[in-house]
């Protein structure tokens, strides 16, 4: 039983300070949204922002590790950030396959990713994935 | 082959190329291969197959896109995808 269009995983993820004071050493990304609170406050934000590459992480975590999986390759992602993530707030990624192209050993999927109700991000991935992993019973191509 | 359905199908996918070889500015036709496009390696051709797949409503068989030569190889097997 291989992957096929409409499966489905989710992750959950909380970013606390310790996260970010790593993201800021490994990304040296020192921009005051990430890093000051008053900066925040003063442009309408509730406090200092996850970074994004945080977030990117997560959604690396789950397809790495859940679909396509760990014997699949990265071959595009897009990401729309829509609301901050804040420090301590919950987050879910849910991530649906939508097309798979068996010929082409491809699997897209799109995902969301919610603090609550809140919608912190959304978009796509495309994977490249050996072919024995696609479901025998998946023709040739399939989309939602 | 009809010649009509062929130039429309080598219109779509010249959009296609465009998009995805956005550093090509050469001719797009019936002979252009990987080997006349430096972004056109083998990611890029997975990633160009799924494209059309998308765009022309069809579905390759994995021999064929083993076995394309050229543009006009895609194309023949866009148009007998289509009359299938």
């Amino acid at each position: 039983m291989g992957i096929r269009v409409g499966d489905n995983a989710q992750h959950e993820f909380t970013v606390e300070v310790e996260e970010m004071k790593w993201f800021q050493t490994v990304s040296r990304d020192h921009s005051r949204i990430h890093t000051d609170s008053d900066f925040c406050r003063e442009r309408g934000f509730d406090d200092v922002i996850v970074y994004g590459g945080i977030v990117l992480a997560h959604l690396s975590h789950v397809l790495g590790t859940k679909i396509p999986g760990k014997n699949g390759t990265s071959t595009r992602w897009t990401i729309n950030y829509r609301q901050p993530l804040y420090l301590g707030e919950t987050a879910r990624i849910e991530l649906t396959v939508t097309y798979i192209s068996k010929a082409a050993g491809v699997v897209e999927s799109k995902f969301k990713i919610n603090a609550g109700a809140k919608v912190i991000a959304t978009g796509d991935t495309q994977s490249i994935l050996p072919v024995e992993e696609i479901d025998r019973s998946t023709s040739d191509a399939e989309n939602l | 082959m009809n010649e009509i359905s062929r130039d429309a199908i080598l219109a779509d996918v010249t959009e296609v190329i465009r998009d995805i070889f956005d550093e090509y500015e050469g001719p797009v036709t019936p002979d252009l291969n990987a080997a006349k496009v430096p972004q056109w390696d083998s990611l890029a051709h997975v990633q160009l197959m799924v494209l059309l797949e998308k765009k022309f409503g069809i579905r390759f068989k994995m021999s064929e896109i083993q076995s394309f030569k050229n543009l006009g190889d895609v194309i023949a097997s866009i148009e007998n995808a289509q009359e299938r």
